[in-house]
């Protein structure tokens, strides 16, 4: 089961999913899906549990035009309002932050993401109980 | 048929801020003014829908209307919230009161909604593809250099909708090569820069156990640590193959260019005004003072070197852990210092925003 105050990392890069949950375990529980269906799955399995999700915008290693991570931030703003979304990428696109916005996530974070500031979100967010909703 | 199309623009970037919508806008403007087509620029959608009225809809009447619209757009005037991407799905929907209106008016439509970033969602449209006469074009269009001339280009001499698509389709997207690079190698280097930071902020008192998950996700796990196990197993993520090469394969390619991919040297030569002096590489990619570079691929080596170094040092028996550490934070410095190079040049390229 999951516990309390888990944090959702949806990220295809294996290597990075693994890098954030060692990051973050130590103060938070962590649950991690490296496609859309798999956090569908967790987010609907763990209702009230799920503190704050860190959704990746290119959900496909072999697609660079994937984008499928707003899809997911949007659905997640339908299936689980309360749930806040911090969406991250690696491309190099200036209209992600306005475009994370539109699909109701908190913040925009470029990769790649220091710990520090990664910490700092989580425990923000966390804390103060941010949603959209 | 009025041989002139009648072009709609709606794109609120097109504010003389060096956004996109101001070089679709200039390329529009270039071929007004030639007299290639006629246009007409909305500030939001109920301009256009304002010309539905008794008095204006014959201005429509038997032409060829092509849309320019901004996927991002969003109207809320009057009514319910419209977007770009509803109004371009109205224009060729023959069931909704505009699209019906148009075809009553016997005009041929053509819609082009475009997008900086993301995809358009339209579902029958897929990045790209033009579903030309009285169809919907969506495409993700980058800031290329020259985007204006090629807007300007559609109109020459253009006889029909199906042309244009076919023109559209030629226009170019190199930087959405090098934007590619730039998301393949920031997503390699995503793990490193939350490793380094781990191991940094725990130093000596890190964990053994902590220590050997994270060297063996970087650098791979080889039993017997010699030359031949290289290449297979466990590489690591930064000796490993991702999507059919590995990291320095990734770095050689990204500058000296492949089969489907500009080098470095040819992209910036390809744009002038890209040739500023302080696109040359920085010094601390090349090890000491910029000028001592010589040469892009001189850069390649030098990763090369670091990463043979790295891998000497980490197959030690046992490994020398402070290093390890060092080498590992060299190779994490010089990625970061490459991608923010590759980054500088995109940004530098004329039409690029300055961010």
């Amino acid at each position: 089961m999951t516990e309390v105050n888990t944090v959702l990392i949806v990220d295809d890069n294996p290597d990075y999913l693994r890098s954030l949950r060692t990051a973050l375990q130590r103060s938070w529980a962590v649950q991690t899906a490296a496609s859309v269906a798999q956090a569908q799955q967790i987010v609907l399995e763990n209702a009230g549990r799920l503190r704050v999700a860190l959704v990746d915008v290119c959900l496909d290693p072999r697609d660079d035009s994937d984008r499928s991570g707003f899809d997911l931030v949007r659905w997640i703003r339908d299936a689980s309002p309360e749930l806040p979304v911090v969406v991250m990428s690696a491309l190099p696109d200036d209209s992600f932050p306005e475009v994370s916005d539109a699909a109701g996530a908190i913040a925009f974070l470029a990769k790649p993401v220091s710990v520090d500031r990664l910490r700092d979100l989580v425990a923000r967010t966390v804390g103060s109980g941010e949603t959209r909703a | 048929m009025t041989a002139t199309p009648l072009v709609f623009l709606w794109d609120s970037d097109s504010d003389g801020k060096r956004h996109g919508g101001d070089l679709m806008l200039a390329g529009l403007e270039q071929a007004r003014t030639k007299g290639h087509i006629e246009l007409v620029v909305l500030k939001c959608w109920c301009d256009f829908t304002a010309t539905h009225s008794e008095g204006s809809k014959e201005f429509v009447r038997g032409r060829q209307a092509v849309f320019f619209i901004h996927a991002s757009e969003e109207c809320g005037c009057g009514g319910p919230l419209v977007s770009g991407e509803d109004a371009a799905t109205k224009l060729v929907d023959k069931q909704a009161n505009i699209g019906l209106r148009l075809r009553g008016l016997d005009a041929r439509v053509s819609v082009l909604l475009y997008s900086g970033g993301t995809r358009p969602a339209l579902p029958q449209v897929d990045r790209g593809d033009w579903v030309s006469e009285d169809g919907v074009a969506a495409r993700s269009l980058q800031r290329v250099p020259g985007l204006d001339l090629w807007i300007a280009a559609l109109f020459e001499g253009m006889e029909g909708g199906a042309d244009l698509a076919r023109r559209f389709a030629e226009i170019p997207i190199p930087f959405s090569q090098l934007s590619a690079l730039i998301h393949d190698l920031d997503n390699r280097i995503a793990p490193l820069r939350v490793d380094l930071d781990l191991l940094g902020e725990i130093g000596d008192e890190l964990e053994e156990k902590t220590f050997t998950e994270i060297m063996t996700a970087a650098l791979g796990s080889h039993e017997s640590g010699d030359s031949c196990t290289r290449g297979s197993g466990n590489d690591g993520y930064l000796f490993g193959i991702r999507r059919g090469r590995s990291l320095a394969d990734l770095i050689s390619m990204t500058v000296q260019g492949d089969d489907e991919h500009l080098g470095l040297a040819k992209l910036i030569e390809q744009f002038p005004e890209a040739k500023r002096a302080e696109l040359a590489p920085p010094g601390e990619l090349c090890g000491g003072e910029a000028d001592q570079c010589g040469s892009l691929e001189l850069l390649v080596q030098r990763f090369k070197l670091r990463m043979e170094s790295l891998r000497d040092i980490a197959s030690g028996r046992p490994p020398d852990r402070t290093a390890v550490l060092e080498r590992l934070e060299a190779v994490g410095t010089w990625l970061a210092a490459f991608s923010n190079y590759l980054r500088r040049i995109r940004n530098a390229m004329p039409s690029e925003p300055a961010t």
